[in-house]
């Protein structure tokens, strides 16, 4: 039984993805997306037009320092006949240049740093912000809890990506409009001749990146192999221990191993290539620029100063072409990362509530006609579901593992909107009051725990400093924790390590539940602790369960036979639906799913 | 794949190479050669300036020009060749580096696992060994290349006019002290902007800083301008000139990229060492005693005044004194952290005892070769471990060899053939990594099938069926008993799953309050009875 809902758990999962999948991969060019971060970053564009500023000058100053070193050069006409004030001049001049080149070039970076940077910031701060107004079907749809490692990862190389990209393509197209100009200026036939050369060197580099690439790709995946066994086994280490399972874990480490080492030679290889190959076309350049300009000057037409300024042009006109191919990579990724993000910034928003009433007072009341959802249409889950709950009355949820029992909860709390029926609390309908006021009526105590990096007091009191410390401690005690709490270092200021091994998971189930007492919700949403607690503190838990339920309308997720047996409605979960509500008694006398599950559980053998 | 730093007992990154020495002997050599290429254009540039030009000699310009292309071919072919040698010998050491870390990894005893941590191991066994071959790789590429260059650009410098190389000379110590400074300047900027994404900070990567260190440097050419006055100098060679200028420059940029390189190499180097001066602390005696399968005693266990505790912290077993004769069945009880799994742990040496002995098969365990006591011992662990393959691997473990009959009878007996059966590929049903196409109960069940398969003589079930009902556990207690005649350790939360052991030991916090059958404890032990009446006034569903 519990292995089919298992299996039809799984179903729904798989369908989701593929459902999200379709949603997600809207495909934008990389146009759209620089659009869209230009018209997000649109405040900060003067630091944009700032890097134009600065690397133009940058490019100019950086384009008159082979003139002027060609210009000292031909002030040395041979030896004994040299112009030595010209050349003095020349080089200051040159220092000069250089000093200016050097110090817009720093600006340039420092601008587009700066542009990137708050960028990225904001595009961060939106993403953000976006999460807490995302319907929560799209969270969970998404990525099953890690969609915000996800998008972190995904700004953290946008940003990587258009640092280098951003800085390169300014810089380069500068500088390549520029020496392109300053060459044809100076001689055409030279400028022509580099030109043409040039694609050779893109060409070369592109060959070699998209090998390396390649590698890097299947490097990338055989890693992934390599770590996965290593992770695996090492976590595993003391189950290969018991086993005397070592030489086998050895030798097929080893053979993962040899194969990483076989894909990773290769892709060494070819990403190394590319300095010697640049190296190589540059050196080719360097020739062919030196037998024309000779010619050249022997006929007379230019001067031999004008061969060496084509010599560092020479250099640099290919330079943008390789920096940019070089990062390509980079872009493409970082181009990709900031797709999902826009794609995720472009969801539309949870329905606005701003305009309906808070729910004021609450009885506790609970009214559910006619209700049916699904997550997704074509797998459904509750159908036609009625309950009426009575003010402190008790309901326990039963079932199997995965039967549905948090599907109940996300449309109680109107996490979720259901599909067709109304669910009303206090006689008014969830959906037309604003969901935070709904919320705040319900405690909810869950087996995930969620306490924060602050004192107990705080995590207690929820971070309110108003509330008097003797009202916490009153809290703690009907939770039954305050001793505990009593023989910590700093009692109640004792710090909540988030994750940290302080507290054990049944502790912090406790200052939950304190929580959930000061704030005398009159609804409660509980959920019982199945295993991994010993007994004291189940007991503890239990006796605390108790106390809260006292005189107010429960939803609990039962495991334990006294609370279902006390239940004022037992509803009988199966594969997200309900199939039978009742008493204990009731259920029994019908012989059904109830019955049979609970004679399984309890039959002797 | 042994290899010679066991015997020194020191892990020496150095000893890697012994492997290839070809490779890294030719490796350089072409690189070094590369660099001679480099060196020699702008020489044949000057002469085609000072020679070619004034002359008006078409033919000696192409020539030289010709002179040029060729030993750019020879550049690139040498370029390669290292490359390939580079990447050959890197990749390879990378790979002996891993297997043997690895290879010493399984020689680890718990302790030293506990000691270092999964993260800490997979980290060094990744991360540190990549940062030596990729740095090695690095020096493989640039060792002789930067001398080379270095040297080369001044002796060429000299050859094309002594007075202007002194320069050379003076500036190359400044250039150093500028790249050094920059570079320490930037490195700790780098590392901190990583970490802090948050701050706008003006930060650059490491490659940026590279590039901008290279072009500011490739821009001071007007050294050579200066040096005219000094004395006649041609057109051509001051271009040469200002060329080995700019080699020289990046070649030192290169040069202190390897010292940092260098020093990341070796604090991995230094952490893997840690890795492998930790030495397994338990090992198997010289003359192991044989276990005799024959003897009556087969299948026995005693515990004589045992006391241990984890690397000398207080102690979590506390003077347990108990004998387990062959196929009887153990319980142990107790609350969360109280030293359960302490105890079963022993049996199989897991840890060794801080007093008394453990004894099996009546010898002290530590007399018996630690892989032959292992093989008699099917030990199924608290958390439900299954590795990625397939079922009938991850069953046959504990016996390589065995039979489908063997492996359906212990998936039999774990209550696990029903669920099984149901999948089309029957036992070569996948298990993907960490078993996560399993529920809980199935991977309990399966883990428990695999300690199941070669009957075990002795069995030890730790905290295993925690997610399963009671009826499941209660068939799987039954079927174990009935089928097995194992000698069975079960330590559990719940008193229902012991209550039919033979013996039944209470612990708590360390200390044996009792040991006695569940009738026993039922009178007299105070805890043995609160965990009981808490569990069965409400029993979970």
């Amino acid at each position: 039984m519990s292995e089919n809902s298992q299996m039809s758990s799984e179903l729904v999962r798989q369908k989701e993805t593929r459902h999200f999948k379709s949603r997600f991969m809207k495909n934008r060019s990389a146009f759209q997306i620089v659009s869209k971060v230009f018209k997000v970053a649109r405040p900060y564009r003067q630091y944009l037009y700032l890097t134009f500023l600065f690397d133009f000058i940058n490019s100019i100053a950086e384009l008159l320092v082979p003139i002027f070193l060609g210009k000292a050069i031909g002030a040395a006409i041979g030896k004994g006949n040299v112009n030595f004030k010209l050349i003095t001049i020349y080089s200051l001049v040159m220092i000069g240049c250089v000093l200016i080149a050097a110090l817009f070039n720093a600006l340039g970076s420092l601008t587009i740093n700066a542009y990137n940077y708050k960028a990225t910031y904001k595009i961060r701060d939106l993403l953000f912000k976006k999460i807490n107004s995302l319907p929560l079907s799209f969270i969970d749809t998404t990525s099953h809890g890690d969609l915000l490692s996800r998008m972190i990862n995904d700004i953290d190389v946008m940003t990587d990506g258009f640092l280098e990209s951003f800085a390169a393509v300014i810089s380069g197209i500068v500088s390549l409009v520029g020496t392109l100009v300053a060459m044809l200026i100076l001689n055409i036939p030279l400028a022509l001749i580099i030109v043409t050369l040039t694609p050779l060197s893109i060409i070369s580099s592109a060959y070699i990146i998209k090998k390396s690439k390649k590698y890097f790709n299947l490097e990338v995946q055989s890693l992934g192999d390599l770590s996965g066994y290593l992770e695996e086994y090492i976590a595993g280490e003391r189950v290969v221990k018991a086993f005397n399972h070592e030489p086998e874990s050895v030798k097929d480490f080893a053979k993962i191993n040899q194969n990483y080492y076989k894909i990773g030679e290769k892709s060494q290889f070819y990403s190394n290539l590319s300095a010697p190959t640049t190296r190589f076309v540059n050196g080719i350049v360097y020739g062919v620029v030196g037998l024309f300009g000779a010619f050249q000057a022997i006929r007379g037409i230019i001067s031999v100063d004008i061969i060496s300024t084509f010599l560092s042009y020479a250099n640099s006109f290919g330079r943008p072409f390789n920096e940019i191919s070089s990062n390509i990579s980079d872009i493409q990724s970082s181009f990709a990362a900031a797709g999902r993000v826009f794609n995720i910034l472009e969801e539309p928003d949870e329905v606005s509530d701003e305009n309906l009433p808070d729910l004021l007072s609450c009885d506790g009341n609970v009214s559910i006609k006619n209700v049916n959802f699904s997550y997704i249409p074509k797998v459904k889950l509750i159908q036609n579901f009625n309950l009426e709950v009575k003010q402190g009355m008790k309901v326990a949820i039963v079932g199997p593992t995965g039967c549905g029992k948090s599907t109940l909860i996300n449309l109680l709390m109107r996490f979720y909107d259901v599909n067709s029926g109304t669910i009303s609390v206090s006689g008014n309908n969830i959906k037309e009051i604003t969901r935070s006021s709904l919320r705040n009526k319900y405690g909810m105590v869950l087996q995930e725990t969620w306490l924060f990096n602050a004192s107990i007091r705080d995590n207690i009191a929820y971070g309110n400093p108003n509330i008097p410390l003797d009202e916490v401690i009153a809290a703690a005690k009907l939770a039954g924790i305050h001793e505990f709490i009593e023989k910590m270092p700093n009692k109640y200021d004792t710090m909540v390590i988030e994750g940290g091994n302080n507290l054990s998971q049944g502790e912090k189930q406790l200052l939950c539940i304190a929580r959930v007492m000061l704030l005398k919700p009159p609804m409660l949403i509980l959920d019982e602790a199945t295993s991994n607690i010993d007994t004291r503190t189940e007991m503890n838990i239990q006796n605390a369960f108790n106390n809260i339920m006292h005189g107010r309308t429960s939803f609990v997720v039962a495991h334990r036979l006294s609370t279902i047996t006390n239940a004022d409605i037992i509803l009988v979960m199966n594969k997200g639906n309900v199939i039978e509500q009742g008493t204990h008694q009731e259920l029994l006398d019908k012989k059904g799913f109830y019955y049979n599950l609970y004679n399984s559980q309890f039959a002797k053998v | 794949m042994k290899n010679a730093k066991k015997k020194q007992n020191e892990f020496r990154p150095m000893s890697y190479l012994k492997k290839y020495t070809h490779y890294v002997v030719l490796g350089p050599i072409c690189k070094a050669l590369e660099a001679l290429s480099e060196v020699f254009s702008p020489f044949i540039m000057a002469k085609i300036i000072d020679i070619g030009i004034p002359s008006k000699d078409n033919s000696y310009i192409v020539k030289m020009s010709i002179v040029i292309l060729l030993i750019n071919i020879l550049g690139m072919v040498f370029a390669i060749l290292g490359q390939k040698f580079a990447s050959l010998t890197s990749e390879g050491m990378g790979r002996d580096m891993r297997n043997d870390v690895f290879e010493h990894i399984n020689t680890y005893s718990y302790s030293e696992l506990d000691k270092f941590g999964t993260s800490t191991i997979l980290n060094r066994t990744l991360n540190d060994t990549y940062r030596i071959h990729e740095g090695t790789s690095a020096i493989l590429r640039n060792i002789m290349r930067i001398p080379f260059l270095l040297l080369g650009s001044l002796v060429m410098a000299m050859c094309v006019n002594i007075k202007l190389s002194l320069i050379f000379l003076v500036v190359s110590p400044i250039l150093l002290f500028i790249v050094f400074y920059v570079m320490k300047k930037l490195q700790p900027l780098i590392t901190e902007g990583k970490k802090r994404l948050d701050t706008t900070t003006q930060i650059t990567s490491e490659n940026l800083t590279g590039v901008r260190v290279v072009r500011a440097f490739n821009k001071q050419n007007y050294f050579g301008g200066i040096q005219i006055n000094l004395g006649g100098i041609s057109q051509g060679n001051l271009l040469a000139f200002i060329n080995y200028f700019a080699q020289i420059s990046s070649a030192l940029v290169m040069f202190a990229r390897i010292i940092t390189i260098f020093t990341r190499m070796k604090i991995s180097s230094n952490r893997i060492n840690e890795l492998f001066e930790t030495k397994n602390s338990i090992t198997s005696p010289q003359n192991p005693v044989k276990i005799d399968p024959a003897s009556p005693d087969f299948g026995k266990v005693e515990f004589q005044d045992v006391c241990f505790s984890y690397s000398n912290l207080k102690n979590i077993v506390n003077n347990l004194s108990i004998t387990v004769n062959p196929g009887d069945t153990i319980g142990i009880i107790g609350g969360t952290g109280s030293g359960k799994s302490s105890i079963v742990n022993l049996i199989p040496r897991f840890y060794d005892v801080s007093s008394g002995a453990v004894l099996v098969g009546g010898n002290n365990v530590k007399k018996y070769d630690v892989e032959q006591l292992r093989d008699i011992i099917g030990i199924v662990p608290q958390n439900p471990t299954l590795f990625t393959g397939t079922i009938r691997q991850n069953l046959s473990w504990r016996k390589p060899d065995a039979t489908d009959e063997e492996i359906i009878k212990a998936l039999k007996i774990a209550q696990a053939y029903d669920f099984v059966a149901e999948y089309p590929e029957f036992l070569d049903h996948p298990v993907q990594r960490g078993g996560t196409n399993f529920s809980g109960g199935q991977k309990q069940r399966l883990t428990i099938a695999r300690a199941l398969v070669g009957n075990p003589p002795i069995l030890i079930l730790d905290d295993s069926t925690s997610a399963l009902d009671f009826a499941t556990d209660a068939k799987l207690r039954k079927a174990i008993k009935t089928m097995l005649k194992s000698t069975t350790f079960i330590v559990s939360q719940r008193t229902n799953s012991i209550k039919d052991c033979d013996q039944i030991i209470v612990v708590d916090s360390g200390n044996i309050l009792d040991i006695g059958t569940h009738e026993q404890l039922l009178e007299r032990c105070s805890l043995y009875q609160e965990i009981h009446q808490s569990q069965n006034k409400k029993e979970a569903l």
